[in-house]
């Protein structure tokens, strides 16, 4: 019976465990080879936030991960400010330059061995740039997944030229104040 | 419940035994009898709105699920060309991911339809099928699903 009770608690805790994993993700790797070319020196700001605050609830191995897009969208801002100030960039809080990267939507994809999560990212500049990013990242855990597809998006952003050319300070702000053809 | 020496009669041995085989049939059944289906709409910049689609064809769609794609949005009213290589003139482009896996036959387990903004590559709409084996459905059905939920729930 102890044996019977053991596995049963075994079982337990596991899917207690599974249903409390935290909401916020590791931090975001940027390789430091990415190289960007621009002014450093020039203030920038650089703003994480969220189309819908709503956590979603998504499903892994009979347990349910809370996935928080306002803490996504927070780690990713952290991580591409990081990656800046890494470069040489000054990042203030209200520079008039801005980027503004907003977390727009995840879809995890529940694998029966892996998970496949693909995250959506809208990046703004205050110059009138518009343009939309997605990354994916697949792993065992729904979690780890997420985490490789943020890093991914962080990549893509900082490698568009367009936002390379925001960045150089090369290009004026729209006329019209639309969206800027990268 | 023990013997005088400690070990496990064999009533708990069974009961033990009994316990994981239930637990492995649920776990099996729960597996095979999953569905979810999600979406995600931008309501500040409708799908509906837009008049001429372009649904990107993938290298591997053995499955036709592009053309089926194409000939719902049709249906619908749509302007919709299919092909590997957008036009210039397209507004939105259609994008897709069907994963399928077998079990007795093939089918498909997952279905994934985004909906961009040609310009900006912004994504305006995804909706997403996730059905396995026990509650499989056919192609044509699922992407029905998928797309119906999107323009319903533009319609809201």
């Amino acid at each position: 019976m102890s044996v019977s009770r053991f596995v049963l608690g075994a079982l337990a805790a596991s899917w207690l465990a599974g249903c409390t994993l935290t909401m916020t993700p590791r931090p975001v790797v940027i390789p430091p080879q990415l190289s960007l070319h621009g002014d450093p020196g020039r203030p920038l700001t650089v703003v994480g936030t969220v189309l819908d605050p709503k956590v979603l609830e998504i499903p892994q191995g009979g347990t349910t991960w809370l996935f928080d897009p306002a803490r996504y969208a927070e780690a990713l801002a952290a991580a591409v400010a990081q990656a800046l100030i890494d470069r040489g960039y000054r990042v203030t809080a209200d520079a008039p330059d801005e980027l503004e990267l907003i977390f727009v939507y995840a879809t995890v994809v529940p694998g029966v061995w892996r998970a496949v999560c693909f995250i959506d990212v809208t990046a703004a500049t205050s110059d009138g740039y518009v343009h939309g990013f997605q990354g994916q990242g697949e792993d065992v855990r729904a979690r780890t997944a997420c985490d490789q597809a943020l890093a991914q998006v962080a990549v893509k952003v900082l490698g568009d030229p367009a936002v390379h050319a925001f960045l150089a300070n090369e290009r004026q702000p729209a006329d019209d104040g639309g969206e800027v053809a990268p | 419940m023990t013997t005088g020496d400690g070990q496990p009669t064999r009533d708990s041995a069974h009961t033990l035994k009994t316990v994981f085989v239930m637990l492995l049939a649920a776990a099996t059944l729960s597996s095979c009898g999953f569905s979810q289906q999600t979406h995600f709409v931008r309501t500040d910049r409708p799908v509906g709105d837009r008049e001429s689609f372009f649904v990107v064809i993938h290298p591997g769609d053995s499955w036709h699920i592009g053309r089926m794609i194409g000939d719902r949005l049709r249906r619908d009213g749509f302007e919709v060309a299919e092909g590997e290589t957008p036009p210039a003139e397209a507004q939105v482009l259609v994008t897709y991911e069907d994963r399928w896996v077998w079990d007795i036959t093939m089918y498909m387990l997952s279905l994934k339809v985004e909906f961009r903004d040609a310009a900006t590559n912004q994504l305006l709409a995804s909706s997403q099928s996730f059905r396995t084996s026990l509650r499989r459905r056919t192609p044509p059905t699922i992407v029905d699903e998928v797309l119906g939920s999107v323009f319903l729930e533009e319609a809201r």
